[in-house]
């Protein structure tokens, strides 16, 4: 009787070395685009939920009202809310661009345009780094 | 919208899709997590609202 093969468990730091290049384009891609880390990943229903989830949540808002803060050192909370929603690399630099997210202080809704715009960025980190971490084979497929 | 509950119900359905997206692979499953997620945010913003409307009056 002849015992069946016992499954090696995978050399971990050869997998991630040898997709390294692949894992770290999926990781700038998904900065860049909300879902199109899990995309490059094959799984095309969690990138289309995350795009279009978390780029109507930026829309909301900018048109809500939100701003876009900069990365300036003077006031930390000021310096957490743009890191924040520096996760959402192409829709803030668009936005940007074309003269959004100024921010206007005196609309009702000038808290909720903030929260939307904080949230949906940091909400994108971790979207990324689920993609990274499938990218380089941490999470199963 | 300046409705503080429509604005609530946005942002929780957002934030309940992403997470339940994001932590399971089943579709039956994603919708049951993002569900309860959603109810959590709703009721636990709802229960909020009200502690602080008593303890500020």
């Amino acid at each position: 009787m002849t015992r069946p093969a016992r499954p090696t468990p995978p050399d971990r730091a050869q997998a991630t070395s040898a997709s390294g290049s692949g894992s770290a384009l999926t990781i700038l891609l998904a900065w860049l685009v909300p879902g199109a880390g899990h995309f490059l990943n094959g799984q095309v229903q969690k990138a289309s939920v995350f795009g279009v989830t978390l780029l109507l949540m930026f829309a909301f808002g900018l048109g809500f009202g939100g701003r876009l803060f900069p990365l300036q050192s003077g006031d930390i909370l000021v310096l957490l809310a743009a890191l924040a929603e520096w996760g959402l690399l192409l829709p803030r630099a668009v936005a940007v661009g074309v003269g959004a997210g100024r921010g206007d202080v005196v609309a009702a809704t000038y808290e909720y345009g903030n929260a939307f715009l904080i949230a949906a960025g940091l909400l994108n980190v971790l979207v990324v780094m689920d993609a990274a971490d499938l990218a380089t084979g941490r999470k199963p497929r | 919208m300046t409705s503080h509950l429509g604005v609530m119900l946005l942002f929780g359905a957002a934030v309940s899709i992403v997470f339940g997206t994001l932590m399971r692979d089943d579709p039956r499953a994603q919708v049951s997590l993002a569900m309860r997620i959603f109810a959590s945010l709703i009721v636990g913003g709802w229960l909020i609202g009200w502690v602080m409307y008593f303890a500020f009056a």
